[in-house]
């Protein structure tokens, strides 16, 4: 009996050991794109020409999810074809992001390259951590224009960042996403649905698919219990209501006003909430039973499985769920509908693209080899690395290029061709409160939208009020707070 | 000279009255301090320092320079979490409720479920060896691992909860929003977990205590004709009491540090339905990770609310179980 215990505890452990391994099948560790003659380890880490000896190690951390970790490879080869006198270790770690922060308090053993996901890297250029990256901006790229001038205008106002009072660029743009609405293409094309212009052809889309299925499909799965993804939709229809220059005037948080209801910039929010109520709020039947229970990876494969002809996501879903898309099953990204207060450029609706806050790149005011890390920055700049970073991503970096879309998916596709025609804006506060006051800054409202006051939530004038009732108890404080500290 | 290590003294006597160590007294201090140095260092580093750090950080705030500097109004971090917690759509009263329901669900039922649990296996009951493993497996597992499958359980797409309703023909209890995304739901389903997960470490800690029962006297008192339940109630649990006194101290502790398993399965939803103190807290400093000024504000008043928590609970439990020597 002892035996059989024994070997049931043992069998238990080796399971639990693997299941957090399941199928992560790298999307190709090799590549047909590494530069010839480019050696790279056995355990993909080191990429060199020859031979390491007497050679320049530039070391790289980045997050290794999402975009995979294929293009970081495909550039390095390239990078160390171009630049010999250097080689690059690549270190890949899915949690580097909420390691940053204590590896550079530590200043101990630093890569020369931090690639983490969107952050407060301010706080760290106000630490003091991070190198200033003006000779990485004003360095030419292929067209002759600095990597500054290349860059899209929300990155040349987010890059700036202040050290210990100083004023300077301390961070470097990795992507800029695009949100939207994926849908299963297959599945639209199959049963004649068309994608929708409008809200209320949205809405209409939604009812045909639940009777064109019988209820089978849900027209929407969302993961809930993480917050949806809603503020994607949110928003994208304050952009339309208000204007991205309403947004902007939003975020210079000049006084509590800003969160008057009703008065814009903050009356946009209102009716963008409204139309969010319609599509998920307690009065609405558009979702997969039990959407508010599951988590991002739990609703996208309900997704893929067909359950939902559609989910509120972003630019990386593709690359994210690339091993559970089932074969024959195609994906596509689709703007977010137009609300019918949406902002006009003569009979054009003035196309927005809400970009969840972006990832970065920074360097150590520490690193060991900062001169080979920022020519390495700025070689990212470069048509042909931005394309590479495309080809393996379906990601863009914010710069002023367009992908060569060919061999591309449906899903990069329709993602590139919604970023090239909008307006692409993410959280940007402005105003001297940036650091003390939130978007939000009472409660985040949506899942109390969805459970509505039956249910303990909230409805959206209920919730306009309180955060505006909240601002005007709070800004006296908060402007006091700013005062001290220096802002 | 000669050495009066028989006489008591690790001394040499030395020329005019003077004393000298000895070598073997020598090597024993040194052995004395070498090992006292570890346990002195971690006192002084995590006890000393990283208290005062905490006192005193508690009354700063981090500047747009990034340096912590000191309030002109010391007390505002510990003022401005009061004003956070009083606000009409605080969550932190249903942290407090649910800290309080976890508290006493561990030493109302889990306790006293893993001590029964624990004395059938003792008995060695028909098939106790598999029994202890079935219970005992929740603890070697990871605690993510535990908490995906139990959510996939209860998923609405791939769960057997439905499936099941829905074969009894109880289709109409299946919830809307799910079983995770329902107040009435979420937090029966973390409490079952919990108590699902929780018996395994107790059996372990509760296993070795009666372990120790003496034979002696559990064999006297069945001579005399004592029944299996009185057995438990009259020899066994007095005579692990203490061990029971400190399953019940851990247990207070849970109000302040309980967080994991709401995290990982409801993540605190629906509504705040299911957060818990340390939950609210931890959300508060990954919120503003930079500065931990507000953090350590909050831990303070943690600090003060629960040390007299533990001193009254330590009391409480050596009066209801006095140490028997076994």
């Amino acid at each position: 009996m002892k035996k059989l215990s024994a070997l049931i505890v043992a069998v238990v452990l080796l399971l639990t050991t693997f299941i957090g391994c399941g199928k992560k099948e790298e999307v190709g560790g090799e590549s047909a794109d590494f530069a010839d003659g480019v050696t790279v380890s056995e355990d993909l880490k080191e990429v060199y020409v020859g031979s390491k000896e007497g050679k320049k190690r530039i070391k790289i951390s980045f997050t290794d999810a999402g975009y995979g970790n294929v293009w970081i490879r495909v550039i390095a080869t390239h990078f160390v074809k171009d630049n010999p006198e250097y080689w690059v270790y690549l270190n890949g770690d899915p949690y580097l992001t909420d390691s940053v922060a204590t590896q550079l308090s530590t200043g101990i053993n630093l890569p020369d390259i931090y690639m983490p996901l969107s952050s407060s890297w301010q706080a760290y250029a106000r630490a003091g951590w991070l190198e200033e990256l003006s000779d990485v901006y004003d360095k030419k790229t292929d067209d002759g224009r600095t990597v500054y001038e290349k860059m899209g205008e929300n990155w040349q106002r987010y890059c700036i960042a202040t050290d210990k009072g100083v004023k300077g660029r301390y961070a470097f743009p990795w992507t800029e996403g695009v949100s939207g609405i994926v849908y299963n293409a297959t599945m639209f094309e199959q049963n004649g649905w068309k994608i929708p212009e409008t809200f209320d052809e949205l809405i209409a889309l939604c009812d045909k698919i639940k009777s064109d299925t019988n209820g089978r499909v849900s027209p929407f799965v969302y993961p809930g219990s993480i917050g949806g993804y809603f503020d994607y939709l949110g928003m994208t229809y304050w952009m339309q209501a208000s204007g991205t220059d309403g947004v902007k005037q939003f975020y210079e948080y000049s006084d509590a006003e800003v969160f008057n209801p009703e008065k814009e910039p903050r009356k946009g929010l209102g009716v963008a909430l409204g139309y969010f109520t319609k599509l998920f709020g307690p009065d609405a039947d558009y979702s997969l039973t039990g959407s508010m229970s599951k988590n991002h990876t739990e609703a996208q494969i309900a997704f893929l499985q067909g359950k939902a002809a559609m989910i509120i996501n972003a630019s990386w879903m593709e690359r994210e769920m690339i091993n559970d898309i089932p074969e024959g099953t195609t994906i596509g990204m689709m703007r977010f509908p137009y609300i019918a207060e949406a902002k006009k450029e003569g009979d054009e609706y003035k196309k927005v693209n809400y970009s969840p806050l972006p990832d970065y790149m920074i360097i150590p005011k520490q690193a060991a080899e900062k001169e080979g890390a920022k020519k390495f920055l700025a070689y990212l700049a470069g048509d042909k690395m931005l394309q590479y970073f495309f080809d393996y991503t379906s990601a863009l970096m914010p710069f002023d290029f367009m992908p060569d879309t060919t061999k591309a998916s449906q899903f990069a596709k329709d993602c590139i061709a919604i970023w090239s025609d909008s307006e692409t804006y993410f959280d940007l506060p402005t105003g001297r409160l940036g650091n003390f006051v939130n978007k939000f800054v009472s409660t985040i409202p949506y899942n109390s939208l969805v459970y509505g006051v039956d249910q303990d939530g909230t409805t959206v004038s209920r919730w306009m009020n309180q955060e505006y009732s909240t601002a005007k108890s709070n800004w006296a404080y908060w402007t006091s707070l700013a005062d001290e500290m220096g802002a | 000279m000669e050495k009066s290590v028989e006489n008591g003294s690790f001394f040499n006597e030395g020329d005019k009255g003077r004393k000298r160590l000895t070598k073997a007294r020598k090597q024993e201090i040194i052995f004395m301090c070498v090992m006292l140095f570890i346990p002195a260092l971690h006192f002084a580093v995590f006890t000393v320092y990283m208290n005062i750090s905490t006192i005193s950080l508690s009354f700063m705030k981090k500047n747009m320079m990034g340096d912590y500097v000191f309030l002109s109004d010391p007390f505002q971090n510990y003022k401005e979490f009061f004003r956070a917690i009083t606000t009409s759509y605080s969550t932190f009263p249903k942290a407090v409720r649910n800290s309080l329901i976890f508290f006493a669900l561990n030493d109302l039922i889990v306790v006293p479920l893993s001590v029964i649990l624990t004395y059938f296996l003792y008995k060695k009951i028909w098939l106790h060896q598999v029994f202890r493993i079935v219970f005992y497996l929740p603890c070697i597992i990871s605690i993510v691992v535990m908490v995906m499958v139990y959510r996939f359980m209860f998923d609405s797409t791939i769960g057997v909860a439905d499936d099941l309703l829905r074969w009894l023909g109880l289709e109409r209890l299946i919830p809307k929003h799910g079983w995770m995304g329902t107040k009435e739901s979420a937090l029966g389903l973390v409490i079952g977990y919990c108590i699902w997960a929780g018996l395994g470490g107790n059996l372990i800690v509760l296993s070795a205590a009666m372990g120790r029962v003496s034979q002696d006297v559990t064999e006297s008192a069945q001579l005399d004709g004592i029944g299996f339940f009185q057995e438990l109630w009259y020899i066994t649990i007095p005579l692990i009491g203490t061990t029971l006194g400190t399953l019940y101290m851990f247990g207070t502790t849970v109000i302040f540090s309980f967080f994991l398993q709401p995290k990982l399965i409801t993540n605190g939803g629906p509504n705040g339905e299911t957060v818990t103190i340390m939950m609210y807290i931890t959300d508060a400093v990954r919120g503003d990770a930079n500065d931990l000024s507000g953090a350590a504000a909050v831990g303070n008043l943690i600090a003060i609310v629960g040390t007299p928590l533990v001193f009254l609970t330590r009391w409480a439990v050596d009066k209801v179980f006095p140490s028997y020597e076994i």
